[in-house]
């Protein structure tokens, strides 16, 4: 289906990081339109007519806050008219739209990141490179609500021994010890449960065998030289602009906008060369 | 099976992190990020360093106790902060974090105060000061695990510990809070804004200290209780040793 299916997750995962990273920092316009379009157009290939919805919807964020930002905010040079005692200002419905379009373009990319990266895969890269930070940080999340719930029935508790309601030092930190000393007692017995059942011999497997291949260097090497062009240009400010109080003049620096573009643009060329092999290449058996 | 080559080779990656990466990083912001180049170069390093040492964590072999202990406790900072959100900044966290450390080492220490910073700015927000905030209580961890033989005898050296460590917090914490102001450290406004901020300074020192004067007997008692119990952590006793 689609060209980043074919990479390995890693890849994959790098390159929406990467595209989403870049859209999420800038505030240029010519950016900004690259990412939007190319996030629409992934979006139009890969879902067909579901994509509607979502295209819709990206519009309407795009106008809402368009439309709203100058009534609120009335910074800016070029007043369009007066909306009681305020101005409506040309810059301020720019910055309007220049932040709907972020927020657009990540809705965008994230339905296009859903619609590619199963499930499988983000298990698969996690469990792969980073076995122990992700079993570490889902433990903990889990942990927290119940440790909560463990602390609120502690808490209820010594207020049926006929304790006030009252919160002070003392009785806080006397409930949070025995709500720690029972949860790492129940926890570690987990943790012997985990050696019983042979955790650490061996790393985790997936459906899916997959290896990392020369083609998959390559993509890497493509997609992070490209956006780390886009970051060196980021970080020494030719590619700022601002709005207020006048629009910018700069802002233009085809280098970076053009690798911007082309990254964003990749999938896409792999998709629509694929669709046309499949329409236009003759079954001569 | 992760065998020894495993081990010698997590252990080149991460020196060539330390000794390559982080200068390859000020001479490159140096060159491309001229008037910006502090900021980046802070950055950076912060990151390197901890991307270094979660690699060396990641291919170290380690039991499961010690991956539940450090979810537990990191857990449990968050919790606390949750819990004495009533008392204006005070913060049970580095408390936590330095108990744990003494008790089950050094690395379980890093480990947990990073996972910490990382895990309640899920809840109370992320930013750009995430990295400084896990490197800052990662070390701290990582200090009171490498001076715990002494830490665990001593409770007034713990508690000036505690004291000290707030204080390099804080520290550590200005300087984000300098790059963030316009993306510059320059010596005089970092010494300003430590003076500017020495009430917040003084507010973790003084929680630290509380919090560790509160927690210190009980926590202790639990951890050398689950230290016998499971035979965990780098606490020996002096009863298991006779016998």
């Amino acid at each position: 289906m689609c060209y980043l299916k074919a990479y390995d997750p890693l890849v994959t995962i790098i390159y929406f990081l990467c595209v989403m990273s870049v859209s999420v920092f800038t505030t240029n316009p010519i950016l900004q339109a690259c990412s939007l379009f190319a996030g629409a157009a992934a979006a139009v290939f890969l879902k067909g007519r579901r994509s509607i919805k979502l295209l819709i919807g990206c519009t309407a964020v795009i106008a809402v806050m368009g439309a709203t930002n100058p009534i609120f905010v009335h910074r800016g040079m070029t007043e369009l008219f007066k909306l009681g005692e305020n101005s409506y200002t040309l810059e301020s419905l720019l910055y309007g739209v220049s932040l709907g379009c972020s927020i657009a373009s990540l809705i965008l990319w994230f339905s296009v990141f859903n619609s590619i990266v199963s499930q499988d895969d983000i298990l698969a890269v996690f469990g792969k490179h980073l076995p122990k930070t992700a079993l570490v940080i889902s433990m903990i999340l889990a942990f927290i609500p119940k440790l909560r719930r463990k602390y609120t029935d502690l808490y209820h508790c010594s207020c049926g021994c006929g304790e006030t309601r009252r919160k002070d030092l003392r009785r806080t930190s006397r409930l949070f010890t025995a709500c720690m000393a029972y949860e790492a007692e129940r926890v570690l017995d987990i943790s012997m449960a985990m050696k019983a059942r042979g955790y650490g011999l061996r790393n985790r497997t997936c459906a899916a065998s997959r290896h990392f291949r020369a083609a998959d260097l390559g993509a890497m090497a493509f997609i992070l030289a490209l956006t780390i062009v886009c970051y060196v240009y980021l970080g020494t400010g030719k590619l700022d602009y601002w709005f207020y109080p006048r629009l910018s003049p700069n802002g233009l620096c085809p280098v970076p906008q053009l690798c911007f573009f082309i990254l964003c643009i990749s999938p896409l060329f792999f998709i629509i060369k694929e669709k046309l092999i499949w329409r236009s290449y003759p079954a001569n058996n | 099976m992760r065998s020894d080559g495993d081990k010698m080779k997590a252990k080149a990656v991460s020196l060539c992190i330390f000794l390559l990466c982080i200068p390859a990083i000020c001479v490159a912001g140096i060159v491309f990020f001229k008037e910006r180049s502090i900021s980046f170069v802070c950055t950076g390093i912060v990151l390197l360093m901890l991307a270094g040492y979660f690699y060396t964590y990641e291919k170290k072999r380690s039991p499961a106790w010690e991956l539940v202990i450090i979810a537990l406790m990191s857990a449990l900072s968050v919790l606390g902060r949750i819990v004495f959100a009533f008392l204006p900044s005070m913060k049970p966290c580095s408390a936590i974090i330095i108990l744990t450390a003494v008790y089950f080492g050094r690395e379980t220490g890093f480990m947990v105060g990073a996972f910490t910073a990382l895990v309640s700015n899920f809840y109370f927000g992320q930013g750009g000061w995430t990295p400084f905030q896990m490197l800052a209580w990662g070390l701290t961890g990582y200090f009171a695990g490498m001076l715990g033989r002494w830490l665990v005898k001593n409770r007034i050296l713990l508690l000036v510990f505690s004291a000290v460590i707030g204080v390099f917090f804080s520290f550590t914490l200005d300087i984000y809070t300098c790059l963030w102001m316009d993306g510059k450290v320059i010596l005089s406004r970092y010494l300003t804004l430590i003076a500017s901020a020495a009430w917040v300074t003084a507010s973790y020192a003084v929680s630290n200290v509380v919090f560790t004067a509160i927690f210190m007997e009980p926590f202790g008692r639990v951890f050398r209780r689950l230290c016998v119990k499971y035979d965990i952590g780098i606490y020996v006793p002096e009863q298991t040793k006779e016998v």
